[in-house]
């Protein structure tokens, strides 16, 4: 119970957003107007969350509505690396920014992209991605 | 440039690119690379131009600074967002590329569209913190706590002794406590909405162009309370606060108007 408490909460606790279409631009044309809001879930998954290796996971997020994942998302972020899942855990390895070496998988479970964007189906047909790049210990052409 | 052709050339729709992830807060090794919001900016000018270059639909995101938690932190996130609206202003708008809106929720086509120009970055990073006051343990409810120890981390971040003494306390007899917490996200919307003068600011800088210019979208990609050490993760009175928090933004339509449709579920 606390499981399934867990994951519904899970897909709550942060958010991804973005609006799909310019509806009109009567705001001094500076910030896009919608009525058509996106939204969805900065995944956190290298914290330990709920992982897309359990069909729930994508079930929820679908059956809120989700339309956006951020990948990956949170300061790891400028600690990741998108290829392998892995990340410098600054929390207790201060010194591997610099060591790719020494990169960690997330708690409990990798968390690669090709994961990620294999879920999106589930999610729904108009799912899409937030990509975090990391301009901090990767590269542009990274 | 790989991370987003991995990405589509596996079929995936991207709703943005970020240019990292509140890289105002300088800390560690993002400010060792990038000591201060002139460096991140001179680097980004590469990046961005270089995106558009290669995937001219898709939409790219900024970090700046959400003032109402953030803003007062040092001077680098103190002077942050006005740099970020110069070198905006500075490097456009000017004719970037052109966005098809039929394809923008993939931001990957090669655009049919009308032309428009465009701003350097398409959007801004907006993340939204609030402190809660309101923990599993009473010790750290006080509104100026701050972590000390890995114990306490363990606590406050949704382990199962942490939500049982939650439940303890919201059955217990500290009313005030059960007032406090259900209090907490109209808290934290009402700051969200005091802050309001910051993406008045954007817009002051950057100036009407009459139409002519692909406005800004707001991106929050994060939203958290902050239990003093960290949000105060799979917890019953988080998951209440998200969720009412969440509604009152979602439902707050001159508050989109404003930011450029900022939005939370």
């Amino acid at each position: 119970m606390l499981h399934l408490i867990g994951i519904a909460f899970s897909v709550t606790q942060v958010a991804a957003i973005s609006y799909r279409a310019i509806v009109n631009t009567s705001n001094a044309n500076v910030f896009v107007t919608s009525s058509s809001p996106k939204f969805g879930y900065d995944d956190g998954l290298w914290n330990g969350g709920p992982t897309f290796a359990d069909p729930r996971y994508a079930n929820v997020l679908k059956s809120i509505g989700a339309q956006v994942i951020r990948y990956p998302g949170g300061s790891p972020s400028s600690y990741w690396n998108w290829t392998t899942g892995t990340f410098c855990d600054t929390s207790t390895n201060a010194l591997c920014i610099d060591k790719p070496s020494q990169y960690v998988v997330a708690p409990g479970h990798e968390y690669r992209l090709s994961e990620v964007i294999a879920s999106l189906p589930s999610i729904g047909p108009e799912a899409s991605l937030v990509l975090d790049l990391n301009p901090v210990t990767d590269s542009l052409e990274s | 440039m790989n991370f987003i052709q991995y990405t589509v050339d596996a079929g995936a729709s991207i709703a943005a690119v970020e240019l990292g992830n509140e890289m105002y807060y300088g800390e560690g090794a993002v400010g060792a690379r990038y000591p201060s919001v002139e460096d991140y900016l001179a680097e980004m000018t590469v990046w961005a131009s270089t995106i558009r270059s290669r995937f001219p639909n898709l939409p790219i995101v900024i970090p700046v600074v959400f003032e109402g938690f953030f803003g007062d932190r040092n001077n680098r996130t103190g002077t942050w967002n006005a740099a970020v609206a110069t070198w905006i202003q500075a490097h456009g708008p000017s004719n970037h590329s052109f966005h098809d809106a039929a394809q923008e929720s993939t931001g990957t086509g090669t655009g049919t569209g009308t032309p428009q120009a465009r701003y350097i970055v398409d959007g801004l990073q907006v993340h939204t913190y609030f402190f809660n006051g309101i923990d599993a343990n009473p010790a750290l409810d006080s509104p100026t706590y701050l972590c000390a120890t890995t114990a306490e981390k363990g606590l406050l971040w949704g382990t199962v002794e942490g939500q049982s003494t939650m439940v303890g306390r919201l059955s217990g007899n500290e009313s005030d406590f059960v007032r406090r917490m259900l209090s907490v996200p109209f808290d934290g919307y009402s700051n969200f909405t005091s802050q309001m003068s910051m993406f008045d600011r954007f817009r002051s800088k950057l100036g009407d162009h009459g139409g002519a210019v692909r406005p800004l979208t707001s991106f929050a990609t994060e939203f958290n309370m902050i239990a003093y050490c960290g949000p105060s993760r799979l917890t019953w009175s988080h998951a209440l606060w998200a969720t009412t928090y969440a509604m009152l933004v979602r439902t707050d339509f001159a508050l989109h108007q404003r930011t450029g449709s900022i939005c939370m579920p």
